[in-house]
């Protein structure tokens, strides 16, 4: 097989074809999405998307949140066909949606139930530049994609619960991609599209894509800053058509944990998350931690399973599985998550969160059971908080607000009771069943509206004319009798809603008009409001599929819209044909409709049609026209389309932001999470729906689900990152979706970096655990962020008592060590420790490049057989430093141990020989906190050294504290006050010296005056060092800081000027003997600057001479002298 | 006594003429030493320094260089080729003068550098040109 059609690839970023300026505003085409996971931690994972036309084209676009929120959000375009409005590669308007793509999720979920065959195909593809790199043989990766443990099939049919089948997929490889690796990989993007496209065209003689539901692309090296997974589109084989795609290189089949979350991705997963705010902290979802568990023996690194929310999504929770939590109290099981009894208990339930909002609601799951969930950190019910705002949609609820979503403070075990107060809910676990959780959960009275049967699935015929209605049960609750709901369709097609408001519980109506519709699938979605944010959706599905003759239709025989007066706005419908002489029957379309410009006036086959309502001329109020298609061969031979546009006054609004607008924080600093209040006045304050976005990567919206209506809150995160100092303005542009034409009100937010020092921040500084003796697994912890220049690429280790705590090896990181932010976590060594306290400090410190480091105080207590008391004392020296005469008191602490089953009972008491040593806690029962001071009254310049003896009854030898206090004189400039003079042009160096002061680093600057122009001083050295571009005396004040301490001192250097020889001179420039180099750079610094010596050089340095000469006649300059002796030579014949 | 043979007496004819020719050589025209001008074309009228570069036939010598009206001169001389360097307010003219062995000889001038009254030297020379005129 080859390329029937080669697809043409947009490059990433801005650089996007201009072509799509020339196919006009509009374009169709099909949606993928891809997820961008970065291999650092700290990086955002970033969601694009990219639209593969017809032609096989794939351009890069911008889809804003709020656009596709009224099709169910940007999840729901993912392979799906849509016509769009294209500005600069940013979706500016969605005119329609078609069905699904064949083969895609949608269809997953509506075929719940039924175990669905979807292989993959793996392809090793290698770089023509790394040609001797092969991370894995082909039996290596048919190993890791296989259907054994942990391999990648037998995975997914554990998470799917049997839903999914990867049986049939295949590995091939190693190909060769035509291109070098700079050809498809940058430093922070790779371009996908060209990369399944290569990669692909060389595996095309081995495969027919179209057995496949998804592609594997594995390189051989990396593929620069991340790994991609999501969807795309091939030509090959016929087409073009969507694929399932991951991009992955190195060691990825190894981690097959990263290979399971880029397939999450590719199967239409998204991120879920701790909540706070990081996006791959959560090992209850394979979607956020991918790999983290080191398979015994073989040695695979892979992750748990995929959350409840996510497994609801794609349909593998049936509804047969999923309790909806009711108002009131309930006691259900919740069976394992994974590999569950087929008992028919719940898998999760869902709790409403009606204080949050409609679409906001919690699961419960239960997690660390079985099979890949087994090495989780504990057994117990799990709860997410969906559409919370928080990174992801779904976020993990962690009790204890450590900063670890990962650990047991996440996980609610019999006995333990999880409320929520804002939404009166109450979730206690009872006791462990088997290997299901009895949980009650109490929901108390609240407004509500639901719908009984949410999702239909209707089918028709082309053809047919008839209405289909159709009805369902609304339920309403917690209000008063006599409150009104309303109904509305949420986006135009063929239904039609009978019933559009009523009070109490009812029957909700609509009839489907099948009259004109031509085969496909049409998706309605009708929303139920009770009040603000208390709401249900209805979602309808409707196939038409083709009759025997030939049939015609239109995507949809309505279009009800709404626009400013004075503007212009598309319309659109898709004429569908079906039955014998479907692909070349022709068609012509008009409309009697003054205001109406048909774009494309005749065609043939299936194609869209698109036309402009122009409201420049019309009044506001209802208007209203047919688009008539007529179809000669086709029965009937028109088909109509009833347009009805309402045209309204342009409004006069006004959006006012309230709240921190500008922002300083220091380089590298952890992000911060502000919010801003929007007021919002005009038409759409009382409740227009609306969503922001903004113009830099200095800064993050959180994302608001259901869109904010009229005045409300903004939230965000101001992140400094990388960014060097300065001042950085970001654009946070409004937009209202019932009136996306008008011009969006923007405001502006100021984040402003500062120079920051480098350090290591941690999220927590201490770490306890307790567990009973003979436990084998402790672990824990922390977040470590670099802070200062360059944060995100710093090399930061930890050092801990290897005997004691052990980090585990996770992928292919140096032990150990690890790069930017990111989370780290230990094993505490358990085997053979005694019952009672272990305290262990972690270090961390940046591996070079200087800055400050951090400590973590990690404790174990151990409850079990009785030990002996001991004594210990967390630090066994300690050193300060004074001033002399310095009235300053140092304060110090170090924490005293007594271990053993007895210890805590036991008293201690410290006591020191030297009088700078005051106890200020000297003595205690049990472990606690040893203090002291040190004050240099008295003392001279030098060391002065002590010991703190700590003793307790019954623990053997005394612990000790050598205690050291060096007590230095004041800080002070050496050295002569003139400064060795330099020349002007030759190099000059000098050296500042300092004595004395503390022994921190000192740091030199120049407070006043200056030195010459060239020569500079070295903050760190105090190095003067440079060539002098100017003559003369310069005075300046240089200051020397070391600590708090500082000195200053005046200083005087001056720059002569070289006496350079007539004859010399003229012979450089004459071509003859050049001049030493000195020579040569002081008379380009006279004349012109240009790096070398010219006739202008000369010149000036002539002209010097004369002035010189001319100020004092009496003694002309020795070079003058010599210049008019040089000229009477040369004069003479 | 028998007459000489015809074609003797063409022969001895012939090289009698030859023998004439080569006793008498015809003499080459001589060298005549004499004045060159160098004149100077310029786009700019506040020219304040020029280097410039002659180049002489191979067996031309340069007796003198003297520099226009109002200039001061420096030159160099090596086996074939003069560099000068000119100081002064600069005008279109004769800018120097060279004293040469042979006047009718093929000479080749050629401005190197100009700097303005501000020491930059000029961007471009396409404007420049030097004459020499005997």
């Amino acid at each position: 097989m080859s390329l029937s059609r080669a697809l043409r690839c947009a490059l990433p970023g801005a650089l996007l074809p201009l072509s799509i300026a020339a196919q006009g505003p509009e374009t169709s085409g099909t949606v993928h999405a891809v997820w961008r996971d970065p291999a650092r931690a700290g990086e955002p994972a970033t969601l694009t998307h990219h639209l593969t036309l017809d032609d096989g084209t794939t351009l890069r676009v911008g889809i804003a949140r709020g656009l596709a929120e009224p099709y169910g959000g940007l999840d729901a375009l993912d392979r799906r066909r849509v016509r769009v409005a294209l500005r600069d590669g940013q979706v500016t308007a969605i005119r329609g949606i078609d069905a699904p793509a064949a083969g895609t999720l949608p269809e997953a979920r509506l075929l719940a139930g039924l175990a669905q065959p979807r292989p993959y195909v793996t392809l090793l593809c290698a770089f023509p530049d790394f040609p001797d790199i092969r991370p894995a043989t082909l039996a290596e990766a048919e190993r890791a994609m296989g259907g054994t443990y942990p391999g990648m099939a037998h995975y997914w049919d554990e998470v799917s619960n049997g839903e999914i089948s990867m049986a049939g997929s295949i590995v091939r490889g190693w190909y060769t991609l035509p291109q070098p690796k700079s050809a498809y990989v940058g430093s922070s993007e790779a371009n996908v599209t060209l990369l399944a496209r290569d990669c692909a065209a060389a595996a095309d003689a081995d495969v027919h894509f179209p057995d496949f539901a998804g592609v594997n692309f594995v390189m051989n090296t990396d593929i620069g800053c991340c790994f991609w997974g999501g969807s795309g589109g091939l030509t090959l084989d016929g087409g073009p058509r969507s694929y399932g795609m991951t991009w992955l290189g190195g060691d990825v089949m190894r981690n097959v944990g990263f290979v399971a979350h880029e397939m999450g991705h590719s199967l239409g997963l998204g991120h879920s998350s701790g909540p706070y705010g990081l996006v791959y902290d959560s090992r209850w979802d394979v979607m956020s931690m991918g790999a983290w568990y080191v398979t015994p023996g073989e040695g695979f690194v892979i992750g748990s399973h995929v959350n409840a929310y996510g497994k609801r999504r794609l349909g593998w929770i049936p509804d047969a599985r999923h309790y909806e939590a009711v108002v009131g109290t309930q006691t259900i099981l919740i069976e394992s998550a994974a590999q569950p009894a087929a008992n028919g208990n719940p898998l999760m339930a869902r709790v409403p969160t009606p204080r949050f909002g409609a679409s906001q609601y919690y699961t419960l799951e239960a997690r660390g059971l079985a099979g890949y969930d087994a090495p989780l950190p504990g057994a117990g019910i799990v709860i997410h908080r969906v559409g919370g705002g928080g990174a992801t949609a779904s976020n993990v609820v962690d009790p204890d607000g450590n900063f670890e979503p990962s650990d047991l403070g996440a996980v609610f075990a019999p006995g333990e009771v999880f409320e929520d107060r804002v939404n009166d809910i109450t979730v206690s676990v009872i006791e462990r069943v088997g290997n299901a959780f009895r949980v009650t959960i109490r929901l108390g009275d609240h407004p509500r509206v639901s719908i009984g049967v949410p999702s239909r699935q209707l089918t028709a015929t082309a053809g047919t004319t008839a209405a289909i209605a159709d009805s369902a049960v609304l339920t309403v609750g917690g209000v008063p009798p006599g409150t009104t709901w309303t109904a509305r369709s949420m986006f135009a097609g063929p239904l039609a809603l009978q019933t559009t408001s009523g009070t109490g519980s009812g029957m909700l109506r609509w009839t489907l008009q099948t009259a004109g519709l031509g085969p496909g699938v049409y998706y309605q979605s009708v929303r139920v409001e009770l009040m603000p944010a208390v709401f249900a959706d209805l979602e309808v599905r409707l196939q038409v599929t083709a009759s025997g003759t030939l049939v015609a239709g239109l995507s949809q025989t309505a279009l009800h819209d709404s626009t400013i007066a004075g503007t212009r706005r598309s319309g659109f419908t898709a004429v569908r044909l079906s039955g014998p002489g479907a692909d070349t029957a022709s068609w012509t379309v008009s409309s009697a409709a003054p205001w109406i410009t048909v774009d494309s006036v005749a065609g043939r086959g299936d194609r869209w049609v698109s036309y402009t309502r122009d409201a420049t001329s019309l009044a506001p109020g209802l208007h209203t026209a047919q688009i008539l298609v007529d179809v000669p061969a086709a029965s009937p031979s028109r088909v109509t389309m009833y347009d009805t546009l309402r045209v309204v006054a342009r409004p006069s609004w006004g959006v006012t932001a309230r709240g921190a607008s500008r922002t300083t924080l220091a380089q590298g600093a952890m992000p911060v999470r502000d919010s801003l209040r929007v007021e919002i006045s005009g038409p759409w304050g009382a409740g227009g729906e609306w969503f922001a976005n903004q113009s830099t990567g200095s800064f993050y919206l959180m994302p608001e689900y259901p869109l904010p209506r009229g005045s409300g809150w903004l939230r965000f995160t101001r992140a400094p990152g990388d960014l060097a100092p300065g001042v950085y303005p970001a654009t946070i542009g409004f937009t209202f979706s019932a009136a996306p034409d008008v011009e969006p009100f923007a405001i502006v937010d100021t984040l402003v970096v500062v120079a920051g020092t480098s350090a290591l921040k941690l999220s927590r500084q201490t770490t306890r655990d307790s567990l009973v003796a003979g436990t084998t697994v402790s672990e824990d912890s922390v977040f470590v962020h670099p802070e200062g220049p360059s944060s995100s690429s710093r090399v930061w280790a930890a050092d801990a008592p290897p005997t004691r705590l052990a980090f585990p090896l996770m992928g292919s990181l140096i032990p150990n060590q690890r790069t930017g932010p990111e989370w780290i976590r230990w094993v505490r060594n358990v085997a053979g420790r005694s019952g009672g306290w272990h305290v262990d400090t972690i270090r961390f410190a940046f591996v070079s490049g200087g800055g400050t480091g951090a400590q973590l105080i990690d404790s174990l207590f151990i409850a079990g057989p009785a030990a002996p008391a001991t004594l210990a004392v967390s630090a066994s020296s300690r050193r300060t430093e004074l001033q002399a005469g310095s009235s300053t008191i140092v304060a110090d602490s170090a924490f005293v141990t007594l271990g053993g089953a007895s210890g805590g009972s036991v008293g201690w008491s410290a006591t020191r020989s030297s009088t700078w040593i005051a106890l200020t806690t000297a003595n205690g029962l049990g472990s606690g906190t040893l203090r002291w001071t040190r004050g240099a009254a008295g003392l001279t310049a030098g060391w002065h050294v002590d010991t703190i003896r700590i003793t307790a009854a019954a623990t053997g030898s005394p612990a000790r504290i050598l205690d050291s206090l060096r007590v230095y004189a004041p800080l002070a400039i050496t050295g002569a006050s003139l400064r060795p003079a330099g020349v002007m042009g030759a190099a000059y160096a000098d050296q500042l010296t300092s004595a004395d002061g503390p022994s921190a680093p000192v740091r030199w600057r120049v407070t006043s005056g200056a030195l010459p122009a060239g020569v500079a001083l070295d903050s760190l050295t105090g190095a003067v060092a440079g060539v002098p571009e100017a003559s003369g005396s310069f005075s300046f004040t240089v200051r020397v800081v070391a600590g708090t301490a500082t000195a200053d001192r005046a200083m005087t250097m001056t720059v002569t000027e070289p006496t350079l020889a007539a004859t010399a001179v003229i012979d450089q420039l004459l071509g003859g003997a050049r001049l030493a180099d000195d020579h040569q750079r002081y008379l380009d610094l006279l004349g012109n600057r240009n790096g070398r010596v010219d006739i202008g050089d000369v010149r000036a340095w002539r002209n010097r001479i004369l002035a010189a000469a001319a100020e004092s006649p009496a003694e002309p300059p020795a070079e003058l002298q010599r210049l008019d002796t040089l000229l009477a030579q040369r004069r003479a014949p | 006594m028998r007459p000489m043979p015809r074609h003797l007496l063409i022969g001895l004819a012939a090289a009698f003429a030859i023998g004439v020719a080569c006793s008498e050589p015809t003499a080459p025209p001589r060298a005549v030493p004499g004045t060159l001008e160098l004149s100077l074309a310029s786009p700019n009228a506040d020219d304040r320094a020029l280097l410039a570069k002659v180049v002489l036939p191979r067996g031309v010598t340069v007796t003198a260089v003297t520099a226009g009206a109002g200039l001061e001169l420096f030159h160099r001389v090596t086996a074939d080729t003069v560099r000068l360097a000119l100081f002064g307010d600069l005008a279109s003219g004769v800018v120097a003068r060279l004293e040469v062995s042979d006047a009718a000889a093929a000479v080749q001038a050629q401005v190197l550098e100009v700097s303005g009254p501000d020491d930059r030297l000029r961007e471009a020379l396409g404007g420049y040109a030097l004459t020499v005129r005997r």
